[in-house]
């Protein structure tokens, strides 16, 4: 079986070094980006089996990220990973509102909790 | 050049004699030509030369002389009048020639006879028409519609009618029939027959036989029925009016008397009661009476013809007696005449013409009667109505001169009233005089007497001596006294009696009086002067604001009130005074009533001397003097308006009556600045924007009131120096007027400040609460910024550390990783419930429902707990009695369950501790209504909760345990009540521990899905 690949674009440097430590555990392979700008001109249509766009990025909001994307991609799956629960509701209920719930993730998470969710996902 | 013949002429006396004489004739002229009284040839021409010298003769000559004295000026002025007149004489004088003519040359074919009936009734009738116009013109005229002169109209209209009738049937309908004298019993004579004739076809009314022939008078056969028809019609009317206005003049003129004895009654009715019966059996049937029997023929005829001459009689006897009553001697005249000629024309038109000689002679006497009555009864007319104008231009000027010379003395005024009075009455005589060509028969002795009447009923004293005198008398007369005057008039009384008060009050002292009370106006230090020298005897003295227009001083006895007037830049006074107790009464229970609402003299006093007169507290009753008061403050205001409306409503009302405009105008004007203080409300809100627009809102502050601290008083001050309160009747109605109730206005300093104080600190609190609020929502944001900023880094740490762990190696780095997962957990758990109650608190508890099955979080929730702890510790028992699906805030339910676990967790002992989950669906009482529910209880067999905080165990911040800060039940407990569920806690009744328990709605209906407030 081939492994999963998963695209994390978080502009904290952190949670994208645990991330990418605990996804590769599970054997996924993992590419990070901290700046969306350069995630954006790096990605690779079609290729993920997953993206996972934090919500708040500076300089572009990640409902914007997630649009340029899906113009030059419109298949992969992408997911959302939400701090603020502010943002969350707020994003659920004007962009994102026909968007599946369990396409975000809000932090701080649980490691199994993470990559259970992340398997549910690319499971769909 | 003396007239010898004019006195005798002018003199009424005489003209009664004569026209006594000459109704006497015609009397027995009638007798004669209606059967009641016999005559032969002999006594036919006595009778026919008696008429003539009297009535045609001296008669004539002296009315109708008379009348031309009378008549002089009124003909002057009249066209008609003269003409009248002169024509009357011509003929009058034409036909005394004729009647001589007739008398010694015989009448050949009855002409001349006829020509003077004919002439003289159409002369007559003329008259009468004339005098028919004139009644019936000043009936229309007149204000008060007399009905005497409406049947004196009717009347005249049928006597007019009358004669024309007559003289017309006479004329045309009875035909002279000429026989040849070969008759036996040839006499000279006539007689009068009504007797039906089969040879002439017809009635023969008249035989008149002489040595040339006989002439027979018949009315034919196809006229007897019209001409009787007509004879009972016309005639009878014209005297049933006569007699109605006869009697009601009469009446009138006895009203004055009272009413009129039933004798006089009888009197008065009698010639009409005779004039019935006797016309009534033969109503129809004209002279002949054919319908009675031959011997009572003659008994009606006599009760009719008395009748008749009864009724006349009476007729004229009216316009005697109406002239007997009257002082004017001319209209006593006139009104003679008037009766006289009533009466003659009555009689000599029931005088047959049909006779050729007497009976001719006497009726044609209707011309000059019908004149003497026109004559008579015009110029008296005329006469009264010049008096009466007269009586109002005397009555009119007195009063109009007594105003103008008030102060000289009520004597000189009188004469001096007179005088002028004489002097324009004589003007206005001059006048009516050159007008109506009658002159006016008022004499000074008249006028006086008139003038004395009249003012009499003005009832003026002018005198100041008089009022003084009079006051002082009722003074010294009694036993209490009470005075109410402006300080003018205690300076009069100070100048006048004072030494009587002086007395009085000694009196009082030695308790013979009650004392004087008075009740005065001060307004100056004048005032106060003269109020000093009173109150100094030990006069009780009270001050009042507003006094009454009439002044007035009342004994127990007796009392005087004067009332000023300004009239035509004089000032008058006009004194009342009586012993009357129902004014006594009156005017006293005035002065109680001022003295009730008055003040003390002397704190009055001392107000205007400290200065301090003007404060005081006002109730304003009328709405409408509320708002001219509230704007003439605001227009005079300089510095600051404070206020406060008791709703939105009350502000919208004022604004609408326009106090906002004017505030902005004098905004401009002034250093005016303003704060209100109002319910929240659109309107406000709006007000506030434009106010913002318009860049004055810095002058012009508003600040909100809590809905719950609304009043039902507005309070207005301004410039701190007056306040207004006005009470809200009826918040539901528009305009100010209807809404408000009761209002006080005060420009007293203490009211005013207090006011200002209270509005003041309540302005303050708005603001306080407004900058609290303002805190309150920073420092939530604050903690809730803070709380996400707490989220971030908590991921990292959670995740590192987990990498960790599957990584460690030794026991200790297992510990020291474990420790730092333990923490960096509860680190979440706390930004977590901070979160949480920040949302609880600011009300922003949204519930995102879904489907799902409980046993999913609860599974969910173990998992998660084993997966994080070591399992020795613990254990999970799960015991699902019934499957439920709910529809829930999933995340919401799942804190809750983990909340719960937490709790429990937190009491359980070191080994052995198990935590029993149980779901069940039940049914409970929720709200008054059964619903269905699914309730999870969590049971552990730790330490148990206890006692102290069973009560307070889900309220914030309450916890025993040393880990946590208390949020969790709370949040538990927020999260529950917001689906419309319950939460509680109990002690486990059977061995250790406790159990937490919840429910859940399941029927959607029951489940509110609003926001959550605590």
């Amino acid at each position: 079986m081939t492994r999963k690949k998963i695209l994390i674009v978080d502009d904290e440097y952190d949670i994208t070094f645990v991330f990418k430590i605990i996804l590769e555990e599970k054997d996924f392979v993992t590419d990070v980006y901290n700046d969306p700008v350069v995630a954006l001109s790096k990605y690779k249509p079609y290729y993920y089996d997953l993206v996972m766009i934090d919500l708040k990025l500076p300089g572009i909001t990640g409902f914007e990220l997630y649009k340029q994307l899906r113009r030059i991609d419109n298949k992969t799956k992408v997911c959302f990973l939400t701090s603020s629960e502010q943002f969350h509701q707020q994003y659920r209920t004007n962009e994102f509102q026909d968007f599946d719930p369990d396409l975000f993730i809000q932090k701080p998470v649980e490691n199994e909790v993470l990559i259970n969710k992340i398997i549910k996902i690319m499971e769909k | 050049m003396i007239n010898p013949l004019r006195e005798p002429l002018g003199n009424s006396k005489l003209s009664i004699v004569m026209g006594i004489s000459i109704i006497v004739i015609v009397i027995i002229d009638l007798l004669m030509t209606r059967q009641l009284l016999d005559y032969n040839h002999i006594t036919g021409n006595i009778m026919f030369i008696l008429t003539i010298v009297i009535c045609y003769g001296i008669g004539s000559v002296v009315l109708l002389g008379f009348a031309h004295k009378v008549s002089r000026e009124l003909r002057n002025k009249s066209h008609l009048s003269h003409l009248m007149h002169w024509t009357v004489i011509m003929v009058q004088f034409g036909m005394l020639i004729t009647l001589i003519f007739m008398l010694f040359f015989g009448n050949p074919g009855y002409i001349l006879s006829r020509s003077i009936f004919a002439i003289s009734s159409l002369l007559a009738t003329a008259i009468m028409i004339v005098i028919t116009f004139k009644f019936f013109s000043w009936y229309r005229a007149s204000k008060y519609k007399n009905p005497i002169v409406l049947f004196y109209a009717l009347a005249a209209l049928t006597l007019a009618c009358s004669i024309f009738e007559d003289a017309s049937t006479k004329l045309l309908m009875v035909q002279i029939i000429y026989e040849e004298p070969a008759l036996d019993n040839q006499i000279t004579g006539s007689s009068f027959q009504y007797k039906g004739s089969d040879k002439y076809d017809g009635q023969v009314v008249f035989v008149e036989s002489n040595t040339d022939g006989t002439a027979l008078f018949v009315i034919p056969q196809t006229y007897l029925d019209l001409y009787n028809y007509l004879n009972s019609i016309i005639l009878p009317g014209g005297f049933v009016f006569r007699w109605i206005a006869s009697s009601m003049l009469l009446r009138n003129v006895y009203k004055k008397i009272g009413t009129l004895p039933i004798s006089l009654w009888i009197i008065i009715s009698l010639p009409l009661v005779l004039y019935l019966i006797g016309k009534m059996p033969g109503f129809f049937s004209g002279e002949s009476l054919a319908g009675i029997d031959e011997a009572y023929r003659y008994y009606f005829r006599v009760l009719f013809r008395v009748g008749t001459i009864a009724g006349n009689i009476l007729f004229g006897l009216a316009f005697f007696v109406v002239a007997k009553k009257l002082k004017s001697s001319k209209v006593r005249d006139y009104l003679v005449l008037a009766g006289l000629g009533d009466t003659i024309v009555g009689i000599s038109l029931s005088t047959s013409a049909i006779e050729p000689t007497f009976g001719v002679a006497a009726h044609s006497l209707v011309l000059l009667s019908t004149y003497l009555f026109t004559l008579g009864l015009y110029s008296s007319a005329i006469r009264v109505s010049q008096e009466m104008k007269l009586r109002q231009s005397i009555r009119d000027s007195a009063i109009e001169e007594s105003k103008l010379l008030v102060g000289i003395g009520s004597a000189q005024i009188a004469q001096e009233i007179e005088k002028k009075v004489f002097a324009v009455v004589e003007k206005e005589k001059a006048e009516l005089t050159r007008d109506t060509g009658l002159q006016p028969t008022f004499t000074d002795l008249d006028t006086k007497e008139y003038l004395n009447s009249v003012l009499k009923e003005i009832k003026i004293i002018h005198n100041i001596e008089d009022i003084i005198s009079k006051s002082r008398d009722i003074l010294l007369d009694s036993r209490d006294f009470i005075l109410c005057t402006r300080p003018s008039g205690l300076r009069l009384a100070y100048n006048n009696y004072f030494e009587i008060c002086q007395q009085i009050c000694r009196a009082k002292k030695m308790g013979a009086h009650n004392g004087i009370k008075i009740v005065t106006s001060i307004t100056d230090s004048n005032d106060i002067e003269i109020v000093n020298k009173f109150l100094v005897l030990g006069i009780s003295i009270r001050h009042v604001k507003n006094l009454p227009p009439i002044s007035f001083a009342a004994s127990e006895k007796e009392m005087i009130a004067t009332i000023q007037k300004t009239e035509g830049g004089q000032l008058i006074q006009n004194l009342l005074t009586t012993n009357e107790t129902a004014y006594i009464e009156h005017f006293s229970s005035i002065f109680n009533e001022l003295w009730t609402n008055g003040i003390d003299s002397r704190n009055r006093i001392n107000d205007i001397e400290t200065g301090t007169d003007n404060e005081g507290i006002e109730i304003i009753q009328n709405p409408e003097t509320f708002e001219r008061i509230l704007h003439g403050l605001i227009i005079s205001s300089k510095e600051e308006i404070v206020g406060i409306f008791s709703t939105p409503n009350a502000f919208r009302r004022s604004k609408f009556a326009g106090s906002l405009k004017l505030i902005r105008e004098r905004l401009e004007t002034t250093n005016l600045n303003v704060r209100i203080l109002v319910p929240e409300d659109e309107l406000i809100y709006q007000t506030i924007n434009e106010l913002e627009d318009q860049g004055i809102s810095n002058r012009i502050k508003i600040r909100l009131i809590e809905p719950s601290m609304q009043t039902k008083v507005s309070i207005v001050v301004i410039d701190k120096k007056y306040s207004l309160a006005v009470e809200l009747k009826d918040d539901s109605k528009n305009t100010i007027s209807e809404a408000i109730g009761l209002v006080t206005y005060s420009n007293s300093k203490s009211t005013v400040l207090s006011y200002y104080s209270i509005i003041e600190s309540l302005w303050k609190q708005a603001e306080l609460y407004k900058q609290l609020q303002l805190h309150e929502r920073m420092h939530k944001e604050f903690i809730n910024t803070a709380a996400h900023e707490l989220r971030t880094p908590i991921q990292p740490i959670l995740g590192a550390v987990d990498i960790l762990r599957n990584n460690a190696s030794s026991i200790r780095e297992k510990e020291l990783i474990e420790i730092v997962s333990r923490n960096a957990r509860r680190l979440k758990k706390l930004a977590e419930d901070i979160l949480d109650v920040t949302k609880i608190e600011g009300y922003t508890l949204n519930l995102n429902k879904e489907i799902f099955r409980i046993r999913d979080i609860i599974l969910d929730n173990i998992h998660n707990y084993e997966a994080n702890f070591e399992k020795s510790k613990m254990e999970f028992k799960f015991n699902e009695v019934d499957e439920v699906q709910i529809f829930a805030d999933k995340s919401g339910v799942s804190r809750v369950i983990s909340n719960l676990i937490n709790n429990s967790m937190k009491f359980l002992p070191s080994t052995g501790g198990f935590i029993s989950i149980t779901v069940k669906q039940t049914k409970t009482a929720m709200d008054n209504k059964i619903g269905n529910m699914v309730q999870v209880s969590i049971t552990d067999n730790g330490s148990g909760i206890d006692n102290e905080i069973l009560p307070k165990l889900f309220t914030k911040f309450v916890t025993k345990s040393f880990h946590g800060i208390g949020l969790g039940l709370f949040i538990s407990k927020s999260i529950v009540e917001a689906h419309g569920g319950k939460i509680w806690a109990e002690n486990n009744r059977v061995g250790q521990g406790a159990t937490l328990s919840f429910v859940l709605p399941l029927d959607n209906t029951d489940q509110n899905n609003k926001t959550y407030t605590p």
